[in-house]
């Protein structure tokens, strides 16, 4: 079936007004790539780019696309680093980053409500003024969204004390695949048993299940006093014994990562250029753990102290350079770059980072990094390094960082992605999971059977309940059914 | 400030595509009022990228994404790129393929027929200097500019008293003074600003100019940073006017009192993330008011307020938006009065205060100071 494209324009343009839908080549071009490792030379174009403002237009729009069968790939900050914005098969990119009106602060309940196109930082620029603060925390919050946090399931620096998404979402609108506009959640209860939880599918659904319009979150107070600090130890399971051993003791921790050695140089860099020389790093250190404090000063004063002990206790050995500490810092929550001066992104200047993003259990930590190391080599990438993120509550959990370099050419984008998927099958054996932050996007296609095995279709046959039609964001997290797949390839032309 | 053609940037405009970051977003004007990708410092990179690759041509759509950027350099403070650098140049190639908007066009031709870019007779724009005895000068020239002389003029007459009073002798050269080019330059029509700027070099040298002063943040870099890229001999010293304050200030030459209540200062873009000149106007302003307070964004990361980049001749509805959401901004401060060191950030200031029917002041950094020596 061909689309009259110039017909669907014109609809979409008198549906939702036509400064709102574009389809000129730098308009295409600009929505063409995410943050995803590439081929340089790639461009996948869409065919038009709308830029809704509110729930009725996005419903207007998707009904639209409905008629027409077009795909319909939603984007936000287009920080994803597996693909998810990348209109692989054309058809109409929706930028939800239109709807970003903050609906609602409730101070006596501590909630928010918001469209979900307005940044992290700008919603947490605005909850300020009220002394509270989203506390999901990706590296990307200027530009990343929270309908894209909760579509991805994206990580946060304060997991470890506050949650994910998943435990921000009260409640969310979506505009499901055949343009309905569906609440779901509980309004602004905290707990319910009422009903099936429709709203924690939405956490990590990828744009596949409809685009998420509005959501209602809870928000916290914010910290009055935070200190950050870090220490060296001898081995990944020692410095998870003494991250699992702060917790115990019940001290304010609301950040810990767990690096390993070849991720140190990272945080070394603006060490380098401020000294000229490298820092003092113990011999035989082979893990980092980072970690930050929070809540009143004394409380956190007190703290401090005793988690040293415990640290030392456990064999680390805290880091006197508080340069390593404050880069890490910077580089996850202050992001206080010196004008003219950050490595974000003269550190992308040949090559750019990539991730297998995969989670074990704790004890199965030290074995993935034996894997990782020998993997990376397999495909004949050049190792970043591991960071251990902890985003569950109060345990530590680890959400891994299994990071390299990989350059703008089409054999190494392709060996690199072949790493991903070896990576996240040797996650699974290992009792884990393929990914924990990035999502499955069309990286994981192959691994997604391997991971779920039989509960793939009982996905499948959700998916469809939302979007019949498969117009959503199709190619990512679900293989197409093949009429459909065979019609999305024809529209490339 | 480096100039060059678009070629000379493939590997900064490769390094943006593979991070894609997009911490240039925030703050960019264009992007937030216009909202698609491409008006953003990232999206114009992907658009950089596949032009030099030949993917596309350059046409309107190209055309319209360059020339709705404020040049204000929001994207630079936040990236180690200097992605202006390549907004430029991109204004280069669209000269080149002869794609520049006419009403950019427009302005080239004012400046080269009537020296400057909104068509005021040349005659006029010398008024302010008319009932003034001009002082010695010492080879050092005032150079107050189109928009402080045409816009202006008693606010220029108080910025050349200030300078007479504060003892930075200074001249003024009627009879040679004409537009510094930076118009022009911003255009992409880089030969007329070459010879602009190489007959405003032969002038000062047959005066014998050896320092120009000036309260314009664009002619300062303007003459400071560009003439000497086109003109190999170039050896005029530049200043701006509040640099000067403030050296003598700190000098103990300029000594000041506290006559105002609360001062808000808006960084013109110019001086602030081009110049680092950040710290500096915020020590005077503390010497001459009882408080400082700062708008949501400043310093290096203060929002343009929507006077760069020619916008207000390529896109005036923009130009306006954008005047309005600083304003706002500014407002939101209380301060009794705002300030800023830039003329052109003045002009368009005050258009979004009286969009908004705010009653907050705006005010010359130079007058307040003139209104506080002792």
């Amino acid at each position: 079936m061909l689309i009259d494209w110039g017909a669907l324009k014109n609809e979409l343009a008198e549906a939702i007004g036509a400064d709102k839908v574009r389809d000129d080549p730098t308009t295409l071009v600009a929505y063409s790539r995410d943050w995803s490792p590439r081929p340089g030379e790639e461009l996948i174009l869409p065919h038009l780019v709308v830029r809704p403002e509110s729930t009725e237009d996005v419903a207007r729009v998707i009904k639209i696309c409905n008629k027409y069968r077009v795909p319909v790939t939603p984007v936000a900050g287009m920080t994803g680093m597996g693909g998810g914005a990348i209109p692989f098969y054309g058809g109409v990119i929706i930028d939800t980053k239109g709807l970003n009106r903050i609906l609602e602060v409730d101070t006596e309940n501590y909630t928010v409500t918001v469209q979900t196109g307005i940044t992290i930082k700008a919603l947490n620029d605005e909850l300020a003024k009220y002394g509270l603060w989203l506390p999901h925390d990706p590296e990307s919050k200027p530009t990343s969204t929270v309908g894209a946090a909760i579509a991805c399931d994206n990580d946060s620096t304060f997991g470890i004390r506050w949650g994910k998404m998943i435990d921000h979402l009260l409640s969310a609108v979506i505009v499901t695949g055949s343009g309905e506009i569906v609440r779901v959640g509980y309004r602004k209860a905290y707990c319910s048993s009422s009903g099936l939880k429709l709203h924690a599918l939405l956490v990590g659904s990828e744009g596949t299940l409809g685009i998420i319009t509005e959501a209602t979150l809870r928000v916290v107070p914010i910290p009055e006093y935070r200190w950050v600090d870090g220490a060296f130890f001898k081995s990944i399971r020692e410095a998870v014994e003494a991250a699992r051993k702060m917790l115990a003791a019940g001290l304010p921790i609301d950040a810990i990562n767990i690096n390993d050695r070849f991720r140190l140089k990272f945080y070394t860099h603006a060490y380098r250029i401020k000294h000229g020389r490298e820092p003092e790093v113990p011999e035989g250190t082979q893990a980092i753990l980072f970690y930050s404090l929070s809540g009143d000063r004394e409380v956190v004063e007190y703290s401090k102290e005793y988690a040293r002990k415990i640290v030392e206790k456990f064999g680390g050995q805290m880091i006197k350079e508080r340069d390593i500490i404050d880069s890490w810092w910077k580089s996850k929550h202050t992001l206080e770059f010196d004008p003219f001066k950050q490595k974000w992104p003269d550190s992308q200047r040949k090559e750019k980072f990539g991730a297998a993003d995969v989670g074990v259990p704790p004890g199965r930590l030290e074995e993935l990094h034996e894997k990782f190391v020998k993997t990376v080599e397999k495909h004949g990438l050049r190792i970043l390094g591991m960071n251990i993120y902890n985003e569950r509550i109060g345990c530590v959990s680890p959400s891994i960082s299994c990071a390299v370099f990989v350059g703008d050419s089409e054999d190494e984008v392709k060996r690199f992605y072949e790493y991903v998927k070896e990576m996240s099958e040797i996650a699974v054996d290992l009792e884990g999971t393929a990914s924990t932050y990035i999502g499955d996007t069309w990286r994981l296609l192959d691994v997604m059977e391997y991971e779920h095995g039989k509960a793939l279709e009982y996905m499948r046959k959700i998916k469809e309940i939302f979007d019949p039609n498969w117009i959503m964001n199709p190619g990512k997290k679900f293989r197409l059914p093949k009429e459909v797949e065979d019609r999305y390839k024809k529209l490339r032309g | 400030m480096e100039i060059g053609r678009l070629e000379k940037y493939r590997d900064e405009i490769y390094t943006c595509n593979r991070s894609h970051c997009g911490y240039c977003q925030e703050g960019c004007p264009s992007y937030r009022i216009l909202g698609f990708e491409q008006y953003s410092s990232r999206g114009k990179m992907i658009t950089a990228r596949v032009l030099l690759e030949g993917k596309i041509g350059i046409d309107d759509s190209v055309v319209d994404a360059v020339f709705n950027c404020f040049l204000c350099g929001f994207c630079d403070a936040k990236c180690a790129l200097f992605p202006t650098n390549i907004f430029i140049s991109l204004r280069r190639e669209i000269f080149l393929a002869k794609k520049t908007p006419d009403p950019l066009l427009r302005v080239v031709e004012s400046v080269l027929n009537f020296g400057n870019p909104q068509q005021f007779r040349r005659e006029e724009r010398s008024q302010w200097a008319k009932n003034i005895a001009m002082g010695g000068g010492n080879n050092v020239l005032f150079f107050p500019g189109c928009i402080y002389s045409y816009f202006y003029p008693k606010r220029t007459q108080r910025i050349y008293q200030l300078l007479e009073k504060s003892a930075l002798a200074v001249t003024y050269l009627p009879e040679i003074d004409t537009c510094c080019g930076y118009p022009v330059f911003l255009t992409g029509d880089w030969d007329s600003f070459e010879r602009i700027a190489r007959a405003n070099f032969e002038a000062w040298k047959k005066s014998g100019v050896k320092k120009i002063v000036t309260p314009c943040p664009g002619c300062y870099a303007s003459i400071g940073e560009l003439y000497p890229k086109f003109i190999d001999d170039f050896d005029i010293e530049v200043s701006h006017v509040a640099m000067e304050i403030y050296d003598a200030y700190d000098n103990g030459k300029l000594r000041l009192r506290k006559v105002y209540e609360t001062l808000t200062y808006h960084d013109p873009c110019d001086l602030s993330r081009k110049f680092g000149f950040v710290e500096e106007p915020r020590k005077i302003l503390e010497a001459i008011a009882e408080e400082i307070v700062e708008p949501r964004y400043h310093g290096f990361f203060a929002r343009c307020c929507g006077g760069g980049g020619l916008v207000s001749a390529y896109n005036p509805k923009l130009h306006i938006r954008a005047s309005i959401e600083r304003a706002k901004e500014l407002v939101e401060t209380q301060a009794q009065i705002i300030t800023t060191a830039c003329p052109t950030c003045i002009r368009t200031i005050y258009k979004g205060l009286k969009r908004i029917k705010a009653r907050t002041e705006i005010r010359g950094f130079e007058e307040l100071v003139l209104g506080a020596m002792l």
